[in-house]
């Protein structure tokens, strides 16, 4: 599954940087949908918005908020916005490390990782984020569930 | 629970008082943390799924360490029968369901009813519906029990009582169709009942368990709305009577995590040689 999340963003890489060598060509289908899907967050300003959203729910969570206890919440929000921009297709380099490293000893569980998912999902729709553009962002990060749980 | 009480109202009033005692036994009910719509429906035999295919999800959206309670009633309403059915539930961790069902079956054309009562048991094996490649997968196992064996000994049933085993396998595939997501569900069943039990279990000449296939498949067209298709292959065992499968359309509408409504248009085949029984199906839902 990890191999499967791998294989996508090597795809994604290689459309995207293919795409910067030569900006005349017509974009292909696949690399317009990245593109777009980043645009369809609302670029940096609304995947921002989107994430102090997400920071605001999760720092009134008692379910959740402890594991944040001796986070940097400037840094992390910098990370967040930064790893969504890449995740999305957006055109950043994510400097974080990867979800199961930092993750590691957390022991975050399934119904922590649902809190999240459902704040984000709430955050967005704050934002006013068409269903169908949460959608393709949720099928972007739930395949990050294995290297975020339970470990 | 074995006397068949012919008022559905009556019935359920009857279940408030254990179902008071069944939520508050258990401490610290809170809003589940699983998304909405994830928990699904109620079937009509008390397990979570869809109108009439137990899913491999758990009732309810209570997720790891937590509890979660439901409570249900459905009506299915064809040409010459009427099925009223009160159900519920209680599930922890996102893994274990347990959930009892009592059906009404009341024969509107013949006259007189059947009655059926119905534990089920659920335990995920592996997977998650949202976040693995690998499908959500359940077992589950149904004790059933009728009210009373005449008419069912009478038409060929061999007993009053049987257990239905089944595996279930669910998997959501997000933004799949037009952005939409959607769930695939599949359930392979191994049962000696006759039209779900309500007509017995086994026969004269036969205690074989037989093996049938059930599927389900739903587009969630909002964050609260599904729209779906279900499909049940039925035995058909008992010389008196033909037993078709099953098959409805279904509207779910989540509401929010506590109360959901769904109705269907249900084709039941032919029921005791009353041949294409079709009607409505609704059914209400509560969950903490
Ligand atoms: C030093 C370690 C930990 C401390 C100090 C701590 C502290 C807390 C606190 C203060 C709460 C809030 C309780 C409440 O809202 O009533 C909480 C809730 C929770 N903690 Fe921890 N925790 C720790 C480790 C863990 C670990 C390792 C896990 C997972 C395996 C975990 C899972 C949870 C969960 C699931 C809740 C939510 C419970 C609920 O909603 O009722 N915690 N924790
Ligand atoms: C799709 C889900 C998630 C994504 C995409 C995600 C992403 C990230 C990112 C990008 C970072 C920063 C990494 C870095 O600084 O190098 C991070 C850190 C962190 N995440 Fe997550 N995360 C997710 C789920 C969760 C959940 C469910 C929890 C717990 C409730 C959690 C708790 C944390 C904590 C505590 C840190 C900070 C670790 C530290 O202090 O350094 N994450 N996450």
């Amino acid at each position: 599954m990890s191999r499967l999340w791998i294989t996508m963003m090597a795809l994604t890489f290689v459309l995207l940087s293919s795409g910067c060598a030569d900006k005349s060509v017509q974009p292909a289908p696949l690399q317009a949908d990245t593109t777009s899907l980043y645009q369809a967050l609302g670029n940096d300003v609304g995947v921002s918005a989107i994430i102090d959203g997400l920071l605001k729910r999760i720092s009134t969570d008692t379910r959740i908020v402890h594991h944040f206890d001796a986070t940097d919440i400037a840094l992390f929000r910098e990370r967040l916005i930064e790893h969504i921009c890449w995740v999305a297709g957006g055109d950043c380099e994510y400097h974080g490390e990867s979800m199961e490293k930092t993750h590691q000893g957390l022991n975050i569980t399934q119904a922590d990782f649902d809190a999240l998912v459902g704040h984000l999902i709430a955050s967005m729709k704050e934002q006013h984020i068409p269903l169908a553009t949460r959608n393709a962002l949720l099928k972007r990060l739930a395949p990050m569930y294995s290297d975020i749980t339970y470990h | 629970m074995n006397i068949a009480i012919n008022s559905f109202v009556l019935n359920y009033v009857k279940a408030l008082p254990w179902l008071c005692l069944l939520l508050g036994s258990t401490t610290a009910l809170a809003e589940g943390s699983r998304v909405v719509a994830t928990g699904g429906a109620t079937t009509i035999e008390g397990s979570a799924g869809g109108g009439i295919v137990p899913w491999a999800v758990i009732n309810g959206y209570g997720s790891s360490g937590e509890w979660s309670a439901t409570a249900m009633a459905t009506g299915v309403y064809v040409d010459d029968f009427t099925l009223k059915v009160i159900g519920a539930s209680l599930s922890f961790d996102n893994r274990f369901e347990l959930s009892v069902a009592r059906q009404t079956f009341d024969l509107d054309t013949m006259g007189g009813e059947l009655g059926q009562d119905i534990v089920g048991v659920k335990y995920k094996v592996v997977g998650e519906l949202l976040y693995t490649a690998m499908p959500q997968i359940t077992l589950g196992a149904q004790y059933k029990k009728v009210d009373d064996f005449t008419l069912p000994q009478a038409v060929g049933a061999r007993d009053d009582s049987g257990i239905d085993w089944y595996v279930a396998a669910s998997k959501i595939f997000f933004d799949a169709l037009a952005g939409r997501n959607l769930l695939l569900n599949g359930t392979v069943r191994a049962t000696k009942a006759n039209q779900t039990g309500l007509l017995g279990f086994g026969t004269q000449a036969s205690n074989d368990y037989r093996f049938v296939l059930e599927a389900s498949a739903a587009v969630l067209l909002t964050d609260n709305l599904a729209l779906g298709i279900e499909y049940r292959q039925k035995p058909n065992e008992l010389g008196f009577a033909r037993e078709d499968d099953w098959q409805d359309v279904f509207l779910a509408w989540f509401i929010n995590k506590h109360l959901s409504v769904v109705t269907a248009y249900s084709k039941l085949g032919s029921i005791a040689g009353f041949d294409d029984q079709q009607g409505w199906y609704v059914s209400i839902e509560g969950s903490l």
